[in-house]
């Protein structure tokens, strides 16, 4: 019955013209920005974060979440239409996409993937809803050497996913590293690389610093790029498949959901290597693995469902546990403290109408998106013949001011530009730029408990030994890095398209 | 050379950060201090250093030997210099009036030689802006010169 409460407190607290409206809003500017070459979910979600200012925690966070899902579902658009995907979730759907655009069937492909995009983020809240309250109460009888554990298996699936160069990885995490410690040290108060700055006593800004590295620094790639001619795409009439078409691939649906929802879940892994791990279990098991790259159907709902549904396991770790399981949900989770919702085990305890606001607020997103979509998807054609010339600026204007409004002040606008043009070089460098910002925010948590542990166990490492679930994580993390590293010497991709 | 020019970078600031961080004297209370974390910092950054440094040596390429520097240079540098003024007349001037002088000379810049249309785009998306944050967010904007005028 208090479950049933919940739920209908939750579906109250989004279910006003105000929320809905915005929520719309949102979730057509996520298309939009999806469908966009260039353009990523992380860019649209942080770009939108100061909007969400003036509104309250349930409010901000539905608008957040439908710009997010809106994002992930758009990226097929251009993956399948001029091969080049809209959002990193989309890389494999253009395996097979864009091939079958090439045979005439772009309608068909894009139907099939807006369907089972739907299909997806709807078995990904699934299990979200199922998993979430659960872990939490697991998550309760953490202390200190449980959550360093765990900052520090996040740091490390971070570098071992998010980079094909492990070394440069672990250099753009330890950069995060770093960044973490200027400010006033947690435990004594110190002032740690502050050059006697006032703005700095709370380090970098984050909003400010997310903002730079994802938002500004591709604006900046993207004025390099101008010269190059938009791609020329003629009106395409997207098909929806019927329905006995969608339940022939039951099986492909249900397993790549699952593949989406638990990669979601490993802190650090998100749409991309959900999508890719998704497609290639799809090519492994089918009857005709050499349709696979030539425009097989299959490809696209292997793809599409398992980074859709990658979005409700995403929010596990962050709601459970207030560990980000990637660079979008890094950035709800600083919406989520700027409107003082502090994620974690307590967040169910004190919080439980604002979880359950947002459960509803991905359902009606996911409704939403499939009543919008069909009446806009004929016309993303129109959206990417938009000049870079004019969309750069206007970006890059929007980035600014975005940062400005978080405290009125001019430092942070700076600190965007500074962390822009960082970006942009990491980036250039071969740096990924994912590390860093996960470590911004893992650092901190590291350090801190760490330093907590040791205080418990008055100087005694063996605190690590003695709680066995930290001991456990920390073994995880070693494996998991182990693997990496002999994965990157055998010059062994991730998975074998 | 990219392999080589990274790795002592990267050496070279760890050691300034190994050496900056000693200032942080540990209390008797706190076994692992201040100064642990970013020495640590330090310490990986410097072995991740010399594994660039190494590589180069192998003769191993990298992604940095192909990227057209001087071409992005071109581009970059002027945008970022743009950016710059226009966030420094903010205050000044008022939001408004630099969102417009913002927009027009990026995009003036990147090519776009259509002006009056440029000038149309950037006046309009520039209310637009202000209506969002200054009216409807109620986030406040610098007014700067008009203030004065209205």
């Amino acid at each position: 019955m208090e479950i049933l409460a919940n739920i209908a407190a939750g579906f109250g607290a989004v279910l006003t013209p105000t929320t809905l409206a915005l929520m719309l809003m949102g979730i057509v500017a996520g298309l939009l920005v999806g469908a966009l070459p260039g353009l990523t979910a992380v860019m649209a979600v942080s770009l939108l974060i100061p909007i969400t200012f003036g509104l309250d925690g349930v409010t901000a966070l539905a608008v957040l979440l439908s710009v997010f899902m809106g994002s992930i579902s758009g990226g097929f658009v251009s993956a399948i239409l001029v091969n080049t995907p809209g959002t990193p979730s989309s890389i494999a759907t253009s395996l097979d996409g864009y091939p079958l655009a090439r045979q005439g069937r772009a309608g068909e492909a894009l139907g099939y993937a807006f369907i089972t995009s739907i299909v997806g983020s709807l078995i990904g809240v699934l299990v979200l809803i199922l998993l979430a309250q659960p872990v939490s109460a697991i998550a309760l009888k953490f202390s200190a050497p449980e959550y360093f554990a765990i900052a520090i298996f996040g740091l490390t699936m971070i570098i071992s996913v998010s980079s094909k160069d492990l070394t440069k990885g672990i250099i753009a995490g330890l950069a995060g590293f770093f960044l973490a410690t200027i400010g006033l040290d947690p435990v004594t108060g110190v002032q740690r690389f502050t050059t006697g700055s006032v703005n700095l006593l709370n380090g970098f800004s984050f909003i400010p610093v997310l903002i730079g590295l994802f938002a500004v620094s591709e604006a900046l790639y993207q004025a390099t790029k101008v010269a190059e001619p938009n791609p020329q795409i003629e009106k395409v009439k997207s098909i929806i498949p019927k329905l006995s078409s969608i339940i022939k691939y039951r099986w492909l649906l249900l397993k790549s959901s699952v593949i989406g929802a638990f990669i979601g879940v490993l802190p650090g892994a998100g749409g991309d290597i959900a999508s890719i791990v998704s497609y290639s279990e799809a090519k492994r098991s089918s009857k005709e693995p050499e349709k696979f790259g030539n425009g097989a159907i299959e490809g696209v709902i292997a793809s599409e469902t398992a980074n859709n549904a990658c979005v409700g396991g995403v929010l596990i770790p962050l709601l459970t546990l207030g560990i980000p399981g990637d660079a979008v949900s890094a950035i709800l989770l600083g919406a989520m403290r700027m409107h003082d919702l502090r994620p974690g085990p307590l967040l169910f305890e004190y919080n439980i109408v604002e979880v359950y606001g947002m459960y509803a607020a991905l359902i009606i997103a996911i409704i939403m998106i499939r009543v919008v979509g069909i009446f806009i998807l004929p016309y993303f054609a129109k959206v990417m013949a938009v000049p870079k010339r004019l969309l750069v600026p206007t970006i890059l204007l929007f980035s600014f001011i975005g940062a400005y409004a978080i405290s009125n002040s001019l430092f942070d606008s700076f600190t965007t530009l500074g962390f822009g043009v960082f970006g942009f070089v990491m980036l250039r460098f071969g740096f990924p730029v994912a590390p860093l910002v996960l470590a911004l925010i893992l650092g901190p948590l590291a350090e801190d408990k760490l330093r907590q542990a040791l205080v418990m166990s008055k100087g005694s490492w063996m605190i690590f030994v003695e709680h066995k679930i930290a001991l456990v994580i920390l073994i995880l993390a070693a494996v998991s890095l182990i693997f990496t590293v002999r994965r990157q010497r055998k010059g062994k991709e991730l998975v074998d398209i | 050379m990219g392999n080589l020019i990274q790795g002592i970078i990267a050496c070279a600031l760890s050691i300034l950060l190994w050496l900056y961080s000693g200032k942080y004297v540990n209390t008797k209370y706190d076994l692992l201090g201040p100064s642990f974390f970013p020495r640590m910092t330090a310490v990986l950054a410097f072995i991740c250093g010399l594994m660039l440094v190494i590589r180069w040596f192998r003769k191993r390429k990298d992604i940095v030997d192909s990227v057209p520097w001087l071409a992005y240079l071109k581009v970059v540098a002027p945008v970022v210099a743009i950016i710059t003024v226009c966030l420094l007349l903010m205050k000044p001037l008022g939001f408004l009036p630099m969102s417009v002088i913002f927009l027009f000379s990026i995009s003036a810049f990147l090519g776009n030689r259509d002006y009056k249309f440029l000038a149309v785009y950037s006046v309009s998306m520039s209310v637009v802006l202000y209506v969002l944050f200054n009216v409807l967010l109620k986030i406040g904007l610098p007014e700067g010169v008009l203030y004065y005028i209205f």
